[in-house]
């Protein structure tokens, strides 16, 4: 367990210690490339398709209702601000957001209905749509854009998915309370784009192999340049499905800079009044 | 103490006794907020000669719920202005005293929301012209904060039609039916793109038909409003508003407006000053653009840089903005602000149109706002 944490952040240790450290990631880095080599070698034995990993993806992770409660914690350099938000989604298509805390963006509420976006702004008591630019900004002041957001089940409509290998990836897990850090072995989805014009090019994804959650997925911009790194994690069970807790985006176009989101609390498949993904339940 | 300072003095008692209630009130079922905001002013007229001022805007936000389905919304305010001079500042007004800026009770169904009282009717899609929005069809909202536009006294209600669509309409209420403003509004989504068509009776056998959108169009954000006015005894004429934002690669934001006025004037000796000074039309001349670019440097600094520009006279008004989120609840703002123009243009006037010199001036301001 402790080798798992090191090797997350190494930089927390003692010089020698950190050399140790590189050492052992180095013969990880080369273990994983050996992996992936002989992985790109025996592509063809891949019992399963990138796009299949993706539908299995979408079929764990997509809930008929959800009614969820997150702490949003976004970190720039030193400083740290904390939101709060409640969340109602139909599907992945459909969700209604409004944000608890802090004072500043109290009652600022979203709507979602597939690929339009409305924010409403209780200083003004105004509806606006989210379109085209505005999509791309950050989410209230996050490493998180409102494209992000309106991520839905449209991502094998917009990329053709293929599966290049698998790699052991550090995964945190609740477990009686306590989060574990395990070694996941995961399928890794290159997705690439089939329209130019789109943010986010291309997605390499880590797929839990087993559990089907995604663990960890970077975004490419069509020139090449990673624009963004997300990772999720504290994953839990549902049912007979799991769902990650908690998640973290890094915008790397901006520096030092780093959201985590919690979910501190989830129902799902429960009864949710339809009125939530309304446009009249925004200015309510 | 002379009968002002009693007043005055008797104001802030009253006002002292308004938050010590609000305190006091149990907090089942209330929601309280709001903000405390503090601009410090600089301003070099236009005619020579400097101007500071400090002003203090306190603004609280109180929602009784009663149920689910019932609510009373109040908003008093207080403005305090600390100057050297008087300064007519845009969108501030009943200085010195408590204002009851919005209060309404809104009760929810199902079928429709009825809101009764004094609240912000804002249609439209534009970010500085709304000419659909009868009550504020101008702010310059890169520096003056929307919610210090005017509020109506009215009966509103909106009938949700689907999950995107729908009638909104109100009538002001206070004067003679033939004398106030109705309007009604039917809006709906159309794959990407939100469209209105709209209707206001605007009193006195005036009246106006419009037409709003917003939506996505090659992954830029554009919006539109048309209208057709009709005033009684004159001619009718169209304003209209294209906008368009576009976010690049590297984080930058761009937002541009173009407005056509068919009541404005193309050369500024026809401007009708005393029209503006009244309030009866915003804007003087017929075609105007508004530009702006903005940066969010990490996730609590934002740069800005706006200009709004009278195509017609050249006169112009740039304003930068550098804003940062200090602490959780903490926002701070500096801002300044350039004119340029011939003189006797729209916003560089003479000093027989402006004998007091503040407009065309250069401004420098400092804002902090506490949010509570």
């Amino acid at each position: 367990m402790k080798y798992s944490k090191e090797i997350q952040n190494p930089k927390s240790l003692p010089a020698g210690r950190q050399g140790k450290i590189k050492t052992r990631n180095y013969l990880l880095i080369l273990t994983l490339f050996g992996f992936g080599i002989l992985s790109l070698g025996f592509s063809y034995a891949y019992a399963i398709t990138g796009e299949e990993i993706i539908k299995r993806v979408d079929a764990n992770m997509t809930f008929k209702t959800a009614r969820t409660e997150s702490k949003m914690v976004i970190h720039v350099d030193n400083d740290v601000r904390e939101k709060t938000m409640l969340s109602y989604d139909k599907g992945r298509d459909t969700g209604y957001a409004e944000f608890l805390s802090p004072a500043r963006d109290k009652g600022v509420k979203y709507l979602k209905i597939e690929d339009n976006m409305w924010m409403y702004l209780p200083s003004v008591d105004k509806i606006i749509k989210i379109s085209g630019a505005m999509l791309r900004q950050s989410m209230m002041g996050s490493d998180f854009s409102y494209e992000d957001a309106l991520e839905s089940t449209k991502l094998l409509e917009k990329y053709s998915a293929n599966l290049v290998s698998e790699e052991t990836v550090p995964v945190t897990f609740k477990e009686e309370g306590k989060l574990v850090t395990k070694q996941r072995l995961c399928y890794v989805v290159d997705l690439v784009a089939k329209v130019k014009e789109i943010t986010y090019y291309r997605r390499m994804v880590w797929v839990d192999k087993t559990l089907f959650v995604p663990v960890k997925e970077d975004l490419f911009a069509m020139s090449g340049k990673k624009l963004k790194e997300m990772t999720m994690g504290d994953i839990l069970k549902f049912g007979s499905r799991y769902y990650p807790m908690y998640m973290t985006m890094s915008n790397l176009l901006r520096q030092n800079s780093r959201t985590e989101m919690y979910t501190t609390k989830a129902q799902f498949d429960i009864p949710v009044d339809p009125a939530f993904f309304t446009q009249a339940k925004l200015t309510k | 103490m002379n009968p002002a300072q009693r007043e005055k003095g008797v104001r802030w008692v009253l006002f002292g006794l308004f938050v010590s209630c609000l305190l006091a009130i149990p907090t089942h079922g209330i929601e309280l907020g709001g903000y405390y905001e503090n601009d410090g002013i600089g301003l070099v007229k236009r005619t020579g000669g400097s101007v500071i001022g400090d002003m203090n805007r306190l603004r609280f936000k109180l929602d009784q719920n009663f149920g689910q389905n019932l609510t009373i919304h109040f908003e008093p305010r207080y403005y305090l202005f600390v100057k050297s001079e008087n300064i007519p500042l845009s969108g501030v007004s009943n200085l010195d005293q408590l204002t009851w800026d919005r209060y309404y009770l809104k009760y929810y169904s199902g079928l429709a929301n009825i809101t009764i009282g004094k609240q912000r009717i804002a249609w439209g899609s534009g970010t500085i012209w709304n000419p659909t929005d009868v009550f504020n069809p101008f702010v310059m909202s890169f520096a003056v904060k929307e919610e210090e536009t005017t509020n109506v006294e009215a009966i509103r209600l909106e009938a949700p039609i689907g999950n995107a669509g729908g009638i909104d309409s109100y009538i002001v209420t206070g004067k003679n039916w033939s004398e106030v403003k109705k309007g009604i509004r039917a809006k709906t989504t159309v794959g990407l793109f939100d469209l209105a068509l709209s209707y206001v009776d605007t009193g006195n056998n005036n009246f106006q038909v419009g037409f709003d959108s917003s939506g996505d169009f090659m992954q830029a954000g554009v919006r539109n409003e048309i209208v057709l006015r009709s005033p009684p005894g004159s001619n009718a004429y169209i304003q209209s508003v294209w906008g368009m934002d576009y976010t690049l690669d590297n984080g930058v934001g761009l937002n541009a407006e173009y407005f056509f006025n068919g009541l404005g004037a193309k050369n500024k000796d026809r401007y009708d000053w005393a029209g503006l000074a009244a309030g009866n039309i915003s804007q003087l001349g017929m075609v105007y653009l508004f530009f702006s670019a903005n940066k969010i440097i990490d996730e609590l600094t934002n740069v800005r840089c706006s200009l709004i520009s009278n195509l017609d006279d050249l006169s112009y008004i740039i304003y930068p903005q550098y804003s940062r989120n200090i602490s959780q609840n903490v926002d701070l703002s500096l801002e300044g602000m350039w004119v340029g123009g011939q003189d006797g243009s729209e916003y560089y006037p003479t000093s027989t149109i402006d004998p007091t010199g503040l407009a065309g001036s250069k401004m420098a301001l400092v804002r902090i706002v506490y949010s509570f």
